[in-house]
């Protein structure tokens, strides 16, 4: 979005202006706004001109949309189904509040609840229809658990059928009684943040519709042009999806109306507060390539304007010289205000960060949060995944983009605490980016399989499991395919995919065809199962040659097609000995896994092992000893759940165990020097 | 008496009397080093063999840590609370902040808070060692003395902990859980976090200031209690609440004068642990040494708080303290 620009708008705007208005002889004619790079084939599906007006007395926004719905299935259809989010907030026992085991009254005062009333619906007329109020056919649905207590659903039944490839278009008053902050919406003091507020129409397939009662979890649409006027006290500093058209027209009620437009988006958010401080700049992010950067900061976050606005750069940059350059001209972040709940959220063109007080530099926020609620941009606004069913699309595929340009821009992240609300880094303890999911991940890794819908997935399950298993997953195909492999795949899935709806199975097949190979095998085990990786050293035993061995015999366990077992060779040197070196198997996944074995005359051996067998094991005759052991050394399994167990080092080094161990006694002495202070 | 030559007498008790803070000093690094010995166990059976062991030996190896930490058994085993930030200065910052909010008993695994009572109670009992030498003018020290006299008065100083432990109690849990409920509520309505940040500052520093003055009350109440041995424990304890009262400005001046030597020491501190930051053995005896100077530092600095103290209240009492003095204290 654009911020208020009253003074001088750049003369290139104002000759297009000119030039347009004589060219057409139009009185008011609209310089397109919010315009896209243009999509071939593109055709909107359902688009918005909205015209609505804030009321900070009574909380509400009310007003009109007109949505123009073309039917893009091969069959017509008389019923449209729409999203009423904000009903979830509205009455006790609604599925979000069940899931997330709230109650009304009983958690949430009066002030905290929201609702989305209908107040009107016709058809309008054109080719198809005629003229028609069809209020009385609202209804409200529940497809997905039946339970009448939500609202979160309604559906309208047109007159007649809407055939395939035909257009529909409906007038839909409506009032939107803003919540005191539900899941990332609402209002605190002045400051307004409208996400999921509108009635929003579902994504219709040749399957029917796929709409879902509202469950804690993301959002699905289709694409169109939002074409919205936003009417707000005069006082507010306005950001929104989309680019602002003209001028402001301020009111004698001491109101003011905000023009915003944006084509090929699928959703539409807004904010108004009174506080913002400003900063717009153009950025070129590939050469001939420029967006217009807004951010929107809290004041109290001034001194992080740069590391705010870089932080948007490099991910414009990287996500278009990786995947395909940014298409649209704004980019707007917004800096939530503290304790509004919106943080770290995406809208298409329109995001938001976040920050504590005391930012620390080494420690990557608010750029973490922002690069990847721009990402968003990417993986949910243009490649237009279902976020309520394959929250992984996108959530997964963005943590892992993300990751990677922080990984390229910043380098680790740190480690850090805060003690009376003051930062403190460790600039020693780095995060490496590439394991940062590793944690939350197996915390709950055999839970569920990816491929279970994200709205039926436990909740605290969902995040370990959508971005971080997800995220894992990415790094782990990086380092098997290669980057630039994997570059490509990620950028052939964009093109193919951008302004559309992809599932699960339409990445895999772009993986298989771009990468040449077939990695069924590899989606089978981490996505469409939940069980995990884990190579490890078993161990490495050491005989002399020389020694009588007579009870040695190949092992059972010996893996078919293994290095044969040699016992007969007898020491040629009687220095001889003969080396096995045992790896395991421990987790079900199988991937195959090198494993290198450093000797201690510093000859390095790096063995590949297909890791199908439980065990395996690697025999040499050497007059050496193995000094070390490493199973996957190139660390490309980051979805190992075990990395301690993948080595081995004869020689134990114990100046890490020295030291940790000095800091933590250390650490007690001084706590009972703490205690004893209080005798 | 000025609050200077207090502090210097307390400087030159507790200075003279080093071998006092030795036996307090062995107690310290008998029950933590007894600690660290499963601790160090867990760390080398999981780290010395592996290749994280060199990464860690030279920097962290933050992905080791993060697997040592999820195998350990929370609640059951000591080494759950190592921890990345144990380093530098930052693990005294923690504990001062956790002794603020009176937050040591939440924050700390149970053993180590027994390990704490434990100290505490040991302290409590030496401490008692500790007055008794300084009472005495010209006493050397013996340790048949130190532990005479840390007998003799340890029932009134337990008796004073009590009461200390009551007065923290309804200073952290009483006044410091409604100050951090009313955080919270500011916290929850408030569209800039200045306001529970400052919020939060003004409660740290009440409790800081209110936790110190229970300390220096304290303070007085065992000198009085070894200064007048027949001395019972609330005619100590009053006594030195009207001691302190009547000479607040000077008994805050030397308390705190005190404490600013302290965070010298501690700043001294964090200069000086850079040095052993690096990878070799040596750096790692060096920043032993530098730690253990550090924990006598505290101990000594514990015992400058009671020697600056008790010279303070024999200054202004004007009585010459000893328990062959047995009189009652004045109003
Ligand atoms: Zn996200």
């Amino acid at each position: 979005m654009r911020l208020p620009r009253l003074a001088s708008p750049p003369v290139l705007l104002v000759a297009w202006i000119l030039l347009f208005s004589l060219l057409t002889h139009e009185a008011g004619a609209q310089l397109p706004t919010g315009v896209a790079i243009p999509e071939p084939g593109f055709r909107p599906i359902a688009s918005y001109e909205m015209d609505v007006r804030l009321d900070r007395q009574t909380h509400t926004v009310s007003g009109h949309e007109v949505l123009t719905f073309r039917n893009a299935t091969i069959h017509p259809v008389t019923e449209l189904w729409f999203h009423a989010y904000y009903n979830a907030w509205k009455t006790d026992g609604s599925t979000w509040l069940r899931l997330i085991g709230r109650t009304i009254p009983g958690d949430y005062p009066e002030e905290r609840l929201a609702w989305l009333q209908v107040t009107g619906a016709e058809v309008l007329a054109n080719m198809f229809f005629a003229r028609e109020d069809i209020l009385e056919t609202f209804a409200y649905i529940q497809p997905d658990d039946g339970n009448q207590l939500d609202q979160t659903l309604f559906r309208l039944e047109l007159p007649r059928p809407l055939p395939a490839g035909g257009e529909v278009r409906l007038k839909i008053d409506f009032t939107t009684k803003v919540p005191r902050t539900f899941s990332r919406t609402g209002y605190i003091d002045d400051y307004y943040f409208l996400a999921q507020w509108f009635p929003k129409i579902g994504v219709l397939t040749d399957e029917g519709w796929e709409a879902h009662q509202y469950f804690p979890v993301e959002y699905f649409a289709d694409y169109g042009t939002y074409d919205v006027r936003l009417t707000v006290p005069s006082d507010c500093i306005v950001g929104a999806t989309g680019e602002l058209v003209g001028r402001l027209e301020i009111h004698g009620d001491g109101t003011t109306t905000h023009h915003f437009r944006q084509e090929m988006v699928h959703d539409f958010a807004w904010v108004a507060w009174p506080k913002y401080l400003v900063f717009n700049e153009q950025y070129e992010f590939l050469p001939g390539h420029t967006t217009e950067i807004t951010l929107l900061l809290c004041p109290e976050h001034k001194k992080l304007k740069d590391r705010y606005l870089q932080a948007t750069k490099y991910g414009i940059h990287y996500y278009s010289k990786w995947f395909g350059p940014y298409p649209y001209t704004t980019a707007t972040i917004v800096d939530p205000a503290f304790n509004s709940g919106a943080g770290g959220m995406e809208y298409p063109t329109f995001f938001t960060g976040g920050a504590p007080l005391f930012a620390a530099p080494g420690v990557l926020r608010p750029e973490g949060v922002t690069i990847h609620e721009f990402g968003h941009q990417f993986w949910y606004g243009l490649v237009g995944n279902n976020e309520t069913v394959d929250a992984w699309l996108d959530e997964g595929f963005n943590s892992y983009s993300e990751s990677r340009v922080q990984d390229v821009a910043y380098g680790p992240n740190h480690e850090s605490i805060r003690v009376f609300n003051l930062p403190i880094v460790f600039d020693e303890v780095e995060i490496p980016f590439k394991w940062q999911a590793a944690p939350r991940y197996r915390s709950i890794a055999e839970v569920v399989p990816l491929d279970i819908p994200s709205y039926l997935k436990p909740r605290f399950a969902y995040g370990g499991n959508a971005y971080n298993k997800a995220e894992l997953m990415h790094w782990t195909l990086e380092g098997f395919l290669g980057w630039e492999t994997y570059r490509e795949v990620l950028s052939t899935f964009y093109e193919e995919w951008k302004f559309k709806h992809p599932k699960s199975e339409d990445f895999f097949s772009i993986v298989n065809e771009v990468s040449g190979m077939d990695m069924t095998w590899f989606f089978d085990q981490l996505y469409h199962s939940a069980d995990v990786v884990d190579y490890a050293v078993e161990g490495v035993s050491t005989r002399l040659m020389g020694e009588p061995h007579g009870s040695l015999q190949r092992p059972d366990i010996a893996p078919e097609g293994g290095p044969e077992w040699t016992p007969e060779i007898r020491g040629t040197d009687p220095e001889a000995r003969q080396i096995q070196v045992t790896v395991r198997r421990l987790g079900e996944v199988t991937f195959p896994v090198e494993v290198l074995i450093l000797f201690d005359d510093g000859e390095q051996v790096v063995e590949r092992w297909d890791g199908l067998d439980r065990r395996y094991t690697f025999t040499y005759e050497r007059t050496s000893q193995v000094e070390k052991v490493i199973v996957d050394p190139r660390a490309i399994l980051v979805l190992d759940i075990n990395r301690t167990n993948n080595s081995w080092v004869r020689t134990a080094d114990r100046r890490g165990t020295g030291k940790l161990t000095l800091r933590w006694l250390f650490w007690v002495q001084s706590v009972l020097e703490f205690f004893a202070f209080i005798s | 008496m000025s609050i200077i030559t207090a502090l210097r007498k307390g400087i030159g008790l507790a200075s003279r009397h080093w071998r006092a803070l030795l036996v307090v000093y062995v107690f310290n690094l008998a029950l933590a080093g007894a600690a660290a010995v499963p601790v160090f166990r867990a760390i080398d059976a999981e780290l010395s063999h592996t290749e994280s062991a060199e990464q860690m030996a030279e920097g962290f190896d933050w992905l080791w840590f993060e697997e040592f930490r999820a195998s350990r058994n929370p609640g059951e085993e000591l080494s759950v609370s190592l921890a990345p930030w144990q380093q530098g200065l930052a693990p005294l910052i923690v504990n001062f902040e956790r002794y603020v909010r009176g937050s040591l008993r939440r924050d700390l695994p149970s053993p180590l808070i027994w390990l704490g009572i434990l100290y505490l109670l040991i302290t409590t009992f030496l401490t008692g060692g500790i007055l008794g030498l300084f009472a005495e003018e010209d006493v050397r020290f013996s340790l048949r003395f130190f532990f005479d006299r840390a007998g003799r008065y340890f029932i009134i100083l337990l008796g004073i902990l009590v009461v200390a432990t009551l007065a923290y109690w309804l200073l952290w849990d009483v006044i410091g859980t409604a100050w951090r409920g009313l955080v919270a509520n500011v916290r929850g309505e408030a569209t800039t976090e200045w306001t529970p940040v400052l919020l939060d500052w003004l409660g740290a520093l009440i409790l800081v200031i209110a936790a110190f003055f229970i300390h220096m009350v304290m303070d007085y109440a065992r000198i009085a209690g070894v200064a007048w041995e027949k001395l019972g424990l609330f005619p100590a304890l009053l006594g030195s609440a009207g001691f302190c009262l009547h000479n607040l400005g000077k008994a805050l001046g030397l308390f705190y004068l005190t404490t600013l030597l302290a965070a010298l020491i501690a700043l001294a501190y964090g200069l000086l642990v850079r040095l052993g930051g690096g990878a070799s053995t040596g750096q790692l005896i060096v920043m032993a040494l530098v730690q253990q100077g550090f924990i006598l530092a505290s101990i000594w600095i514990r015992m400058v708080y009671l020697g600056g103290q008790l010279s303070f209240y024999k200054g202004v009492l004007s009585v010459p303290i000893s328990v062959r003095n047995p009189e009652k204290p004045r109003p």
